[in-house]
């Protein structure tokens, strides 16, 4: 078994988990009073029951297909670097507030990107959030999280 | 003629000077993200979704109509001058159109496809014109049964249609389908799938799972594959074509706007299809087929008609049926109902301002993409020069801020980070995500319409089969989900 087929086996894996879980919770969900005929339970039921059959589906295919020894070439440093910033963004986002938190995001996934001048990255990101910042407080209307910076913005 | 009226009245609404300034910010924005890598009309509408909660709803859909007309505009430069095509419609353009860039001919290659595309879009405007209030006539007879089974049908079309094989783009539909039914049941008002979570309760915006996709699982995606940055071809001077290029251009134009209309417009939808179709027939038709492969300039001028055309034809079931067949449709629905609108014969009746106002900004607007882009492609050019570092830090930085406002939540921004991850997975193992949003945002209207036909009809299955219209949509709807396996195993025992 190649990389892709593990790749894709895997993924048909975790969906046929899924499909169980929606098919087990699907019998705990509140009928409800009423006289809907159907109810909320038999829409869940199919769906569970089309995620199994086409996560069965695509695992036969898969393996029966033959792949490129080198179909993808995966690398792991931009993924964690990317998985980070995300992390740290929705941790930053209220405490630090919008513009400190997303300039972070921004350096995060420069660096993913293979940039290698982390000080300019982080003020082309200040400067891209500060404008977007105002462009969309002040003159669109929409509120954004100040943070710590709540006295300056 | 009462189309012609009410698109007088139409031209009287788009032609306001704020309107045509939120089109020309529409086609401007559009022709942008058309060209960056790694953004594209669905992200960009679904990201400018917030913004216009307090923008009045036909300034909107003219705003949208521009981005998802000037998309497509977009999109073909980048086929030509990076041979990375923005989006499926525009694979075919690549193949031709970054030959002929590369054989010092890109500026006649832009103005084929810029042309091309203002030909297919004004062609398939006009069609749409008449074909839409016809459709929109037929469809009040549909009842909750004919609606079910028009979803049904463009579920399993849409799906077969996109993604390497059937049951992949049936994977991707169903795992939407699941996300969609998360939440309170409209009918009876109970949890379903929350895991005990309030924010869960009201469900999870199409547009958090649209951005976490197309932004977060692009951006992972392409990050992770060490494939370098393509070379970009420069081009100077004026784009403009000879007597010569003119000649061969002007036929595949119209035949590639005949054949990307009526495609785009069946409920199966997607862009590809017309356009390998206009290729095939274009490369047979050609005085010089051994052009083809080296930079034929019909094999540019058909596909990207065909594909303007059918982003036309697209707008066809969205606004008489209410179904979207691309992702950008399915956003643009989810706009219909952020303003309480639902897309349907009715919305012809009830709000005619909005929809013929949209209709006579795609004229409009085709006409500023047209000028905008002809003379301006350079200038366009060099928006591949963003370094991808700094590209795809601002799309997520842009991605947070748009799921940030859906509800000023940063539940919302974490879940969207989460889905970008699943897109990312699926990216890897060829699932595609279109099918997922589009089954997303109609899951729940197949679901209420399914349980309303059988509230009607007292709990008897047999409503969905013996009225004529509903039977014949589910039986096309079967034949579509069997006939594609079924062809691909009678081809192997072959």
């Amino acid at each position: 078994m190649n990389r892709q087929t593990r790749i894709e086996t895997g993924f048909a894996v975790s969906v046929i988990v899924l499909g169980l879980y929606l098919l087990y919770g699907s019998g705990d969900i509140n009928l409800g009073s009423g006289y809907d005929r159907i109810g909320p339970r038999f829409f869940p039921y199919l769906i569970a029951a089309g995620l199994l059959i086409t996560s069965l589906m695509m695992l036969l295919e898969s393996w029966q297909q033959r792949h490129d020894t080198q179909a993808l070439s995966i690398e792991i440093f931009p993924l964690v670097y990317i998985a980070s910033g995300l992390i740290l963004c929705v941790l930053t986002l209220e405490p630090l507030g919008f513009v400190l938190a997303v300039t972070l995001l921004f350096v995060m996934i420069s660096r993913a990107f293979k940039s290698t001048r982390p000080l300019r990255d982080a003020g082309v990101g200040l400067v891209l959030a500060v404008i977007v910042y105002y462009i969309f407080t002040s003159g669109l209307g929409l509120v954004l999280p100040e943070g710590i910076l709540a006295g300056i913005m | 003629m009462e189309s012609l009226g009410l698109l007088m009245d139409g031209f009287s609404i788009a032609l306001q000077w704020d309107n045509l300034l939120w089109a020309f910010v529409g086609v401007l924005l559009g022709t942008a993200v058309g060209i960056l890598p790694g953004i594209g009309p669905a992200l960009t509408v679904a990201l400018l979704l917030p913004v216009t909660y307090s923008l009045n709803p036909v300034s909107a859909f003219i705003m949208f109509a521009g981005i998802y007309y000037g998309g497509m505009y977009g999109g073909s430069t980048t086929s030509i001058l990076l041979n990375t095509p923005g989006e499926s419609g525009s694979i075919i353009t690549a193949l031709e159109g970054n030959k002929m860039a590369r054989s010092g001919r890109a500026s006649a290659a832009l103005a084929t496809a810029a042309i091309g595309s203002f030909v297919a879009g004004t062609i398939g405007t006009i069609a749409l014109t008449f074909a839409a209030p016809a459709l929109a006539d037929m469809a009040l007879v549909f009842g909750p049964a004919e609606y079910f089974a028009l979803i049904a049908l463009g579920f399993t079309t849409i799906s077969s249609v996109l993604g390497k094989t059937p049951s992949r783009g049936l994977l991707s539909l169903f795992l939407g389908l699941a996300l969609g039914v998360i939440g309170i049941d409209l009918q009876t008002g109970q949890a379903r799938f929350t895991l005990g979570l309030l924010p869960l309760l009201d469900g999870i915006h199409v547009v958090v799972v649209a951005v976490g996709l197309f932004a977060v699982g692009e951006t992972l995606f392409l990050a992770s594959q060490s494939k370098g940055a393509g070379e970009i071809i420069n081009v100077k001077g004026w784009t403009w074509l000879s007597r010569d290029e003119l000649s061969r251009s002007w036929k595949p134009w119209i035949r590639g706007s005949l054949l990307g209309f009526p495609i785009g417009g069946l409920p199966t939808g997607g862009a590809e299809i017309p356009t390998f179709l206009s290729y095939a027939i274009e490369k047979r038709l050609s005085s010089k087929p051994e052009e083809f492969g080296k930079g034929a300039i019909e094999g540019v001028a058909g596909p990207e008609a065909a594909n303007n055309a059918a982003a036309a034809g697209v707008l066809v079931p969205l606004l008489t049926l209410g179904l979207p067949t691309s992702a950008t449709a399915a956003i643009m629905l989810a706009a219909f109902q952020q303003f309480n609108l639902q897309p349907g014969p009715l919305i012809f009746i009830n709000n005619p301002d909005l929809v013929w106002g949209l209709i006579a900004s795609l004229y409009i607007g085709n006409l500023m993409l047209l000028i905008l882009n002809l003379p301006l492609a350079p200038l366009w050019a060099r928006l591949l020069k963003i370094p991808s570092p700094y590209l795809y830090g601002g799309i997520l930085v842009f991605a947070t801020l748009g799921t940030y406002s859906l509800n000023n939540s940063v539940f919302d921004v974490g879940l969207m980070y989460m889905i970008g991850v699943l897109g990312y997975c699926m990216r890897l193992v060829d699932v595609p995500v279109a099918p997922a949003v589009i089954g997303m945002i109609l899951g729940p209207m197949a679901e209420q319409q399914f349980r309303r036909a059988l509230a009607i009809s007292q709990g008897d299955p047999a409503i969905f089969f013996t009225r004529p219209i509903s039977a014949t949509l589910l039986g096309l709807a079967f034949f579509a989900l069997v006939s594609v396996p079924v062809y691909r195993y009678w081809q192997t025992r072959k």
